[in-house]
C-alpha cells in the first residue's frame, strides 16, 4: 500500500472539512472491507483516509413507522441480519446482506459502503432499488438526496462528487399486500462472487391478487444494476402463473447485457436471469403481506 | 515514515505499538507482538486463515488497519491455551483429526469459537455457516464440524 495520513474526526463538519480540501485524495474507511483490498492491490492509493467511527450517530439503523428505515454508513451487514425489525419487515434486505461474502465480511462491511463501491455485481444495490431508496449526500456546503437507481453512473462510479459523503439510505416503510426477494447466483460456492443478481418487489391488488405493482432489478448482467423495465410493466395486471413468469423471465433476460466474465459467458448468465427472475417472483409472493 | 501509536488489548493484556499507516492487525499480531498463530493466507479477506475475534466479531485481520485497530479488544488463537490446557476447541480440533497442514486451523478455531461464545447450541448448518468464511483445502470440512459439534455438545454426541 502506498502510505497515507490517517485522520479520526469527532464530528461530521470535521470531516466534511477534510473532504472539502483533500477531495480525490481522501477516501472514507468505513468496514474497509472494499477500501483496504484496493488499496492493497494499488486501485486506490488515497493520500488521506479518514475514518468516521468517533463520529456521533453513524451507526445508527433507525426505524420509524411512518418514515420506514434510515440507515447510517457504518451500520454492518451483521447488524442489520441481527436486526429483528428487518428479520419481519424487510426480509428482501437479510437476503441481499447474506448474498455479501463471509461472516467475517459481514461483520466489518457496511451497505453504505457496498453502494459507494458500486461494483456492478453488488449485492445489496438491487433490493434497494427495487425498496425505493434514496441516498443522503453531505459536503460541507450543503446536501442532497438521490434516488439509489440515479446514483449509480458506471462501474465503480457513483453521482456523489469527491467532497461529498454518503450519510445515510432511506428506505420508505414497507407497503400493504407486498413481498419481495432477492435471488443470487454466485461464482461456485455461496461466499463467490455474483454472477446474476435478482431483486422483486411485487405488490398485488388484495381482491383479484393480480400484480398491481412491480419492480425488479437486475444486477451483475449490465455495467450497473438496472430496473427491467420492459419486464415490470409485461407483470402488470397479470396473475403469477406459470406461463406468465416464463414470458416474463424471456423479456428480463433480454433486457440483461452480461459479459463474459470468471470464464463463464455472457450467455449463460442471459439464461440465469430467467430461473432467478422465476425463482425471486415465487419467493415474494409467499411473502405477502 | 510517519508512525502511529496504537493501543490495544490482545488476549486481555493491553500493549502499546507504533505501527506504520499501511500496517494491518495482522502485521501487528505476527510482526510486532510475535503472536504468528494467526495466519497470513490470501491477505484480501476471501481464505479467513487471518480470523481474529475483535470487539466480540470474528474479522479478517488483514483488512484491519492497525490504526483502525487503535482502542480494540482482541483474542487470537494463543488466548485459547491456559499455561499447559488446552482450549475444549483446540482439544477437540486434535483428537477429531479435524487439523492436517493447521494452516486453516487456528483462523477455524477462532471463527467456531465466535459462533460458541454467542450461540452454544448450533445446529450443524449453523456451524457450517459460520466457518463459510474459512477455506480449508486438506481435511473436507467434514471433520471439522464433528469437532465443533462435539464442543457444543459437550461430548454428548
Amino acid at each position: 500500500m502506498k502510505t497515507f495520513e490517517f485522520f479520526e474526526p469527532k464530528t461530521l463538519t470535521e470531516a466534511l472539512k477534510m473532504f472539502d480540501r483533500y477531495g480525490e485524495k481522501a477516501r472514507l474507511l468505513a468496514g474497509g472491507t472494499d477500501l483496504v483490498v484496493q488499496m492493497k492491490q494499488k486501485s486506490i492509493a488515497p493520500d488521506y483516509v479518514v475514518s468516521p467511527r468517533f463520529i456521533p450517530d453513524f451507526d445508527l439503523l433507525v426505524r420509524d413507522e411512518a418514515k420506514g428505515l434510515q440507515i447510517a454508513p457504518l451500520v454492518t451487514y451483521a447488524s442489520l441480519l441481527g436486526s429483528s425489525e428487518i428479520q419481519e419487515k424487510y426480509p428482501i434486505i437479510v437476503d441481499a446482506c447474506l448474498a455479501v461474502g463471509t461472516p467475517q465480511i459481514r461483520n466489518r462491511g457496511t451497505i453504505v459502503g457496498n453502494i459507494c463501491n458500486a461494483n456492478p455485481a453488488a449485492d445489496t444495490i438491487p433490493s434497494l432499488i427495487v425498496l425505493n431508496s434514496a441516498i443522503q449526500l453531505r459536503s460541507f456546503n450543503g446536501e442532497r438526496i438521490v434516488p439509489v437507481e440515479q446514483f449509480l453512473k458506471a462501474p465503480n462510479k457513483t453521482a456523489a462528487s469527491s467532497s461529498e459523503l454518503v450519510t445515510g439510505i432511506l428506505i420508505p416503510p414497507p407497503r400493504a399486500n407486498s413481498g419481495g426477494a432477492y435471488f443470487w447466483l454466485p461464482k461456485a460456492t455461496r461466499v463467490d462472487e455474483t454472477l446474476v443478481g435478482c431483486a422483486v418487489l411485487i405488490t398485488i391488488n388484495a381482491d383479484s391478487l393480480i400484480f398491481e405493482d412491480t419492480k425488479i432489478a437486475l444486477g451483475a448482467v449490465g455495467p450497473t444494476p438496472f430496473r427491467a423495465r420492459k419486464t415490470e410493466n409485461f407483470l402488470l395486471g397479470k396473475s403469477g402463473s406459470d406461463e406468465v413468469l416464463a414470458e416474463a423471465g424471456e423479456i428480463a433476460s433480454n433486457e440483461s447485457s452480461p459479459i463474459g466474465r470468471f470464464n463463464i459467458s455472457g450467455a449463460y448468465r442471459k439464461k440465469m436471469v430467467k430461473v432467478l427472475l422465476n425463482r425471486s417472483i415465487k419467493k415474494a409472493l409467499e411473502r405477502l403481506s | 515514515m510517519k508512525k502511529y501509536v496504537v493501543s490495544l488489548t490482545v488476549n486481555g493484556e493491553k500493549f502499546e505499538i507504533l505501527a506504520k499507516s499501511t500496517d494491518t492487525l495482522l502485521d501487528l499480531l505476527r510482526s510486532n507482538l510475535g503472536l504468528t498463530g494467526t495466519k497470513r493466507g490470501c491477505n484480501t479477506g476471501e481464505c479467513g486463515a487471518c480470523t481474529v475475534i475483535m470487539d466480540g466479531k470474528a474479522v479478517n485481520s488483514c483488512l484491519i488497519l492497525a490504526l483502525d485497530a487503535n482502542g480494540r479488544n482482541v483474542q487470537t488463537v494463543e488466548g485459547l491455551t491456559k499455561g499447559d490446557k488446552l482450549h475444549p476447541l483446540q482439544e477437540a480440533f486434535v483428537q477429531y483429526g479435524a487439523i492436517q497442514c493447521g494452516y486453516c486451523t487456528p483462523g477455524m478455531i477462532m471463527s467456531a469459537k465466535a459462533l460458541l461464545d454467542e450461540k452454544p447450541d448450533p445446529t450443524e448448518n449453523e456451524i457450517r455457516e459460520a466457518i463459510s468464511g474459512n477455506l480449508c483445502r486438506c481435511t473436507g470440512y467434514q471433520k471439522i464440524v464433528i469437532a465443533i459439534l462435539h464442543v457444543s455438545r459437550e461430548g454428548k454426541l
